[in-house]
């Protein structure tokens, strides 16, 4: 394992002041991954980021690369580079000394050409002589980007940097990390709030609140199996549902849900008792009131291109229900009409609840 | 009737206000072109024959020397030290800061008089000659909060994240402030060491207690209205107003290309999030 994982936190803690940021977090990224760190604003992700560039020392725990402890090493002394979060490009030098800098710096040979090779790489060859205010928000980060990888680090880290765009934009430089991501093999890691970048960008996705980690998986895994309601919520639109768990037979768990019973697929720690079903809108179909089944009454649809987005009042339930029908299902359900309500049960995941 | 239109009284008031503080410097310059030896009206011909006897009087040049020296002396150790002080007062802990600053600028509020009697006390206890050194000494206790003030201005102003992606891309801290902190704070740096050339250059309660036997300009000016008024000692009023007014204007003018600099950087960031 430590043979070839490039980054590893062991148990890291951090305070600020009685302000815990980080509460004991462990965490191996592999060579080459693409590893995001999801969470919303104050989560502790950017304190972790800045953990591992070593602008931070945390209050506990080791950070290591390739089995080294870098954990007291200064910023200046990592082999690890940072773009950040509005590009943070020295406005006294143009593009070819910005991203100069750092083989300026340890003294590298070739410079032109590994500058020229960097520029290559982010599409901007030409722009040498450019300062910072004659480029567009969308071209500072792609000279970031080439300031930091022509060093070419072991672990790239990426904070928030496509937050200051406008859509269109982001949606460019996504297309663009992942290309530069395939063409470099190198590790980054990359911090965001924004849960449609980590979903499109991600090998793996780690989901912070309030300094602890939610999950760690695969972004089909987390938008599937999510381990607690604040990654079924944080990830995806999701309809968290507070259910009994009735019965638990080898694959499969019988539920209370309102009254009505459904069955959904079972795993291990899962305990009878009270529990969370996750049901992602999509999934839901809606149709006929069908006779012991479950029904809600539509009281808000809105068109969204590829569907309408319904939301539904359930008797039983406190919060209304999302449903998605896509707009190749023909019309969208009449507002104030009662609906039935039905999903796949293979569909949906349950988690285990503490009792209140 | 809109508010923002003025009546004539208030423009009246401006004018009136303007001549009574422009109309003396007027007078002093004016009768330093004086024909005759008269400083008052009437104004009977131009001549720059006071200008002749001024600069040739040996006492004028050795005191102008002696001020121009000691305001250059005083605005390098004061670039020097201050822009160390700066550094120091914006990257040390936090919770330092502000009572490390209000340590620093609390000499701003010491009247000139208390001041100059102090360190006449100080460098009497310590048996030091009064001297053109001490009255350096005097002008860099006196100017050097100003230049710490713009100073760290303009450090408190510089996005850190600069700094930052300077050390993240291998530089020592003493590289980042030479290849980033310093090329982006000079126009500051340099306009506050204008300003302290002009303070230290026409200052003159501090040094009138710990002047020892040499003369700075200001102190001899005072002594020359003990003796004789006549349009001389307005040439010379009117040379360290000129002198003055320059690093006043130099120091205005860099403030100004510092200021351009900064909204240019806001204007890229500002730019992208109205895009």
């Amino acid at each position: 394992m430590t043979e070839e994982s490039r980054l590893e936190l062991e148990g890291v803690t951090h305070r600020y002041g009685t302000v815990t940021a980080l509460q004991d977090v462990s965490l191996t990224i592999s060579d080459g991954e693409f590893v995001t760190l999801l969470g919303p604003s104050g989560c502790g992700k950017t304190t972790l980021l800045r953990i591992v560039a070593g602008f931070i020392r945390p209050s506990e725990g080791r950070l290591l690369l390739q089995g080294r402890d870098v954990t007291r090493i200064p910023p200046h002394r990592r082999p690890v580079n940072m773009v950040f979060q509005r590009a943070a490009l020295f406005p006294h030098l143009d593009v070819f000394e910005n991203v100069a800098f750092g083989l300026r710096v340890s003294g590298a040979p070739d410079i032109e050409a590994r500058v020229t090779e960097a520029l290559r790489l982010v599409r901007l060859v030409g722009f040498e002589r450019r300062r910072a205010h004659e480029l567009s928000g969308g071209q500072l980060q792609r000279v970031a980007l080439a300031r930091a990888l022509v060093n070419r680090p072991r672990v790239l880290l990426l904070d928030e940097p496509l937050a200051a765009l406008d859509l269109r934009i982001r949606l460019e430089m996504e297309a663009e990390l992942r290309r530069v991501h395939r063409e470099t093999g190198a590790t980054f890691v990359y911090v965001t709030h924004d849960q449609g970048e980590a979903l499109a960008l991600s090998d793996r996705i780690v989901v912070f609140d309030q300094g602890n980690v939610e999950q760690v998986g695969t972004p089909d895994e987390i938008y599937r199996r999510p381990a607690t309601p604040f990654a079924a919520r944080f990830v995806g639109d999701a309809n968290v549902l507070p259910v009994h768990v009735v019965e638990l037979s080898g694959t499969r768990a019988t539920l209370d849900l309102a009254g009505i019973r459904f069955s959904a697929p079972s795993h291990d720690g899962l305990a009878a008792g009270p529990g969370w079903l996750v049901v992602r809108p999509e999934v839901i179909r809606l149709g006929t009131v069908a006779g012991d089944g479950m029904r809600g009454v539509v009281r808000d649809v809105a068109f969204r291109g590829s569907g309408f987005a319904c939301e539904l009042d359930v008797e039983g339930l406190s919060e209304p229900m999302k449903a998605e029908v896509s707009a190749e299902s023909g019309a969208p359900p009449e507002l104030g009409s009662a609906i039935g309500i039905a999903w796949d049960s293979e569909a949906v995941c349950l988690l285990s609840r503490k009792p209140e | 009737m809109s508010v923002t239109q003025r009546s004539p009284i208030t423009y009246a008031v401006t004018l009136l206000a303007l001549v009574f503080l422009y109309l003396p410097l007027a007078m002093v310059v004016l009768f330093s072109f004086h024909a005759t030896g008269a400083v008052s009206f009437p104004f009977t011909g131009f001549s720059l024959r006071w200008y002749r006897e001024t600069l040739g009087d040996e006492i004028f040049r050795s005191t102008l020397w002696n001020s121009t020296v000691v305001a250059i002396s005083v605005s390098v150790v004061t670039l020097v030290i201050g822009t160390m002080a700066a550094y120091g007062l914006t990257r040390c802990a936090p919770r330092l800061r502000a009572p490390l600053a209000l340590l620093f600028f609390l000499p701003i509020t010491l009247p000139g008089l208390f001041v100059g009697i102090a360190l006449l006390v100080y460098f009497a206890r310590l048996d030091i000659q009064l001297s053109l050194t001490t009255v350096m000494i005097g002008h860099f206790v006196y100017v050097f909060p100003y230049f710490l003030l713009v100073a760290k201005a303009a450090l408190d102003r510089l996005d850190p994240a600069l700094e930052e992606a300077a050390a993240d891309l291998g530089a020592s801290p003493w590289r980042i402030f030479r290849k980033v902190t310093l090329p982006l704070i000079w126009p500051v740096l340099a306009g506050a060491t204008a300003l302290a050339f002009a303070l230290s250059f026409d200052e003159f309660i501090i040094t009138f207690f710990i002047i020892g036997p040499d003369s700075t300009l200001p102190m001899f000016m005072y002594s020359r209205l003990h003796r004789t008024v006549d349009p001389a000692i307005n040439v010379v009023s009117t040379l360290l107003l000129a002198i003055t007014l320059v690093f006043w204007v130099i120091a205005f003018a860099f403030a100004v290309r510092a200021a351009r600099g900064r909204a240019r950087a806001t204007d890229t960031l500002l730019g992208e999030a109205a895009a």
